[in-house]
């Protein structure tokens, strides 16, 4: 393909990764099972990218042999208040041993302890307890290093810096994608049989804006059908805590507190364990709410503990944490496990979207596929179906190391069977063409708004969480708010720079999903999960065990319902109490 | 949003810093590593992961009026 002057560069691949967090390191390691022509592309530095560089998982979802599988079925099906994708929770229970123990023991091969042992007991794993289900306790820098060591070895190609900006689509079928260096403008075309998505999770949260739904924007204009953005799921935290807490988050739920962490009052008191019944039925408002209480009864301020834990467990806890390790010592000088640190001295009780996202994603099958054929995706990217629609400790991870260790084969044996021919340069000139475009666009006016301001009035559009998405006429007022912006903001925006312009696409992705979310939860009359509809406060299993799914049609946002199957557990017809507070 | 800035006395420009920060929040101009964009900042703290020299300064979200050390 040569004189082609709309890319500076062309990369060829049979496979074409996006994304460089967990889930898209461990698609290239279990695709590169099948073939070596593989091409990873992140935003960010591969393996340290995406949701995992602000939420950095530390425990996560496994079926072990032993396991009730009963169990895990009941506590997916019902923490999700019968949302979740039942023959994807038959796959965990089938496969996610397995999927762990096969990264357990690479990790071993370079030396790293990715599922630290139980601190009593060297021959097994460190299980805990969060949102009460167990969880396995997972390291997951050891898991980085250990996979980005793997795609070296394996000589996997990888680009970083780049926002992908569209993925190539004709009849239904993908064919690469397109992105943007936004260090020095340079523009990419990725040439690729089959695209493995891995670039989910959308934040709300104001200092977290790395993630912000490309990979739903992406999927939604290239056809594909996605689903559950209706379960936006809200989170609350006290804002005087800080968000990621010091080494953990800082509620009850956390791997701290139940690896043998604390959080105390002034008097040292583990006050958690003193909440009344309604704090403990209320999740991690109640734990807030059991804050709050210190506070105003005069035993603030809370503190985060782990002076008293084993030199063992501070080994692990260093080693998992040991970037916010590095964060409290340069912030405070001070070493977390021989001080006590401050995290709150006032509570200011908000409610925001998690900042790790609970926000749907693209609908796929049972080997990951898209609605669009060669389009596969994992992770955050495509969580609805087995997580991220409830507070599920632990799901979100359990989900990205189960995708994205088996998406290798089904991306193969897509690879054995598709008989499509390449598109014409032609094809890939034009495909591309009217997007970069309008991209280069927002850095050639004179002058306009920033992309930050535009993501600002995006976050006043959607947050506080429990007024904009309480009911019907607060949610048309949003989607008016956002198609406002889309019309005004948006064309009025200008990036000065490379880097703005990467904000510029950023804020793109953000209306795309805000849209989503809202319009998903307009059509939900009654209340499920996260979202809480004061207008329809009952859930209704008669009308809605439904999916809202949407597709792009045309330029229209298209929404629809789908009946959830239930092959392995039917949800009761009747609900006598209203949806549950768990967030 | 959080970060400080580089303490140019200890900082040895090798760009780690840059290299690794997901919010590209560094830059680099005539051989100098320096804070270009603030307010992109998620205090993820990978910075200070890779700093050689302890150089790279962040703070937390969380008030500026917060007694830091616990003192019972």
């Amino acid at each position: 393909m040569e004189n082609f002057n709309t890319y500076d560069h062309i990369v060829h691949s049979e496979i074409l990764i996006i994304g460089g967090g967990i889930a898209g390191l461990l698609a290239a390691v279990s695709s590169s099972e099948f073939t070596q022509d593989i091409v990873m592309v992140s935003k960010g530095k591969i393996g340290w990218s995406g949701a995992t560089a602000c939420c950095g998982g530390n425990a996560m979802t496994i079926c072990f042999p032993e396991d009730d599988v009963e169990m895990w079925m009941q506590k997916y099906v019902e923490n999700s208040d019968y949302t979740v994708d039942q023959q994807w929770v038959q796959i965990f229970i089938e496969q996610s041993y397995k999927k762990a123990m096969w990264l357990d023991g690479l990790g071993k091969q370079y030396g790293k302890m990715i599922f630290p042992h139980h601190p009593d007991k060297e021959d097994e794993f460190w299980r805990i307890e969060r949102t009460g289900n167990p969880c396995t306790i997972f390291n997951l820098p050891q898991a980085q290093d250990t996979l980005r060591r793997e795609i070296e070895k394996r000589k996997l190609r990888t680009y970083e810096r780049i926002s992908i900006v569209q993925v190539l689509c004709h009849d239904n079928h993908v064919y690469g994608a397109i992105g943007i260096n936004y260090r020095n403008g340079e523009t990419y075309l990725f040439q690729a049989k089959a695209v493995v998505l891995a670039a989910g999770a959308c934040t709300y949260q104001q200092d977290l804006f790395e993630v912000c739904g490309e990979g739903f924007s992406l999927a939604y204009h290239a056809g594909a059908k996605m689903m559950s953005f209706d379960r936006g799921g809200a989170i609350s935290r006290p804002r005087t805590v800080m968000h990621n807490g010091t080494l953990f988050s800082s509620t009850a739920n956390s791997s701290g507190y139940q690896m043998g962490g604390r959080m105390i009052n002034r008097l040292g008191e583990d006050f958690f364990q003193n909440m009344t019944p309604e704090m403990r039925k209320a999740g991690r408002i109640g734990q807030n709410m059991a804050i709050k209480r210190e506070i105003e009864e005069g035993r603030g301020p809370i503190y985060e503990d782990y002076t008293n834990v084993s030199d063992y467990t501070k080994e692990v806890m260093k080693s998992m944490r040991i970037a916010q390790w590095k964060r409290v010592k340069s912030e405070y000088n001070l070493d977390p496990f021989t001080e006590l640190i401050c995290v709150a001295d006032g509570v200011e009780q908000t409610y925001t979207p998690d900042h790790s996202n609970r926000m749907g994603g693209v609908a796929i099958d049972h080997h990951n596929q898209a609605s669009v054929d060669g389009l596969f995706v994992v992770g955050d990217n495509s969580a609805p179906v087995l997580a991220m629609q409830h507070p599920f400790g632990g799901c979100e991870l359990g989900w990205a190391v189960l995708s994205g260790s088996l998406v290798g084969e089904s991306v193969n044996q897509y690879l054995m069977q598709s008989e499509q021919e390449q598109p014409s340069d032609d094809w890939y000139v034009q495909a591309g063409q009217a997007r970069l475009e309008s991209l280069f666009a927002y850095l050639q006016k004179d002058n306009g708004k920033k992309p930050d301001e535009v993501k600002a009035n995006i976050l006043k559009t959607m947050i506080p969480y429990d007024v904009v998405h309480s009911d019907a006429e607060h949610l048309q007022a949003a989607i008016e708010k956002i198609a406002k912006l889309r019309n005004e903001d948006l064309l009025n925006m200008k990036a000065w720079d490379y880097h703005e312009l990467r904000e510029a696409i950023e804020v793109e992705s953000m209306l795309d999903v805000s849209e989503m979310i809202l319009r998903s939860e307009y059509m939900r009359k009654e209340s499920r999960v996260g979202v809480r509809r004061k207008d329809y406060p009952m859930m209704d299993n008669v009308n809605w065990l439904k999916w809202v799914v949407l597709q792009k049609n045309e330029s229209q946002m298209a929404l629809a319902q789908e009946t959830i199957p239930t092959p392995y557990k039917k949800a009761p017809q009747t609900i006598e109490a209203p949806a549950q507070h768990r967030v | 949003m959080s970060i400080k800035g580089i303490d140019k006395t200890l900082c040895v420009n090798c760009g780690q810093c840059y290299d690794i920060c997901p919010n590209d929040v560094f830059a680099i101009a005539e051989g100098k590593v320096f804070v270009k964009y603030p307010e992109d900042c998620q205090s993820c703290a990978l910075c200070l992961l890779v700093c050689p020299k302890e150089a790279c300064k962040i703070d937390n979200m969380r008030p500026t009026a917060l007694p830091a050390r616990g003192r019972i």
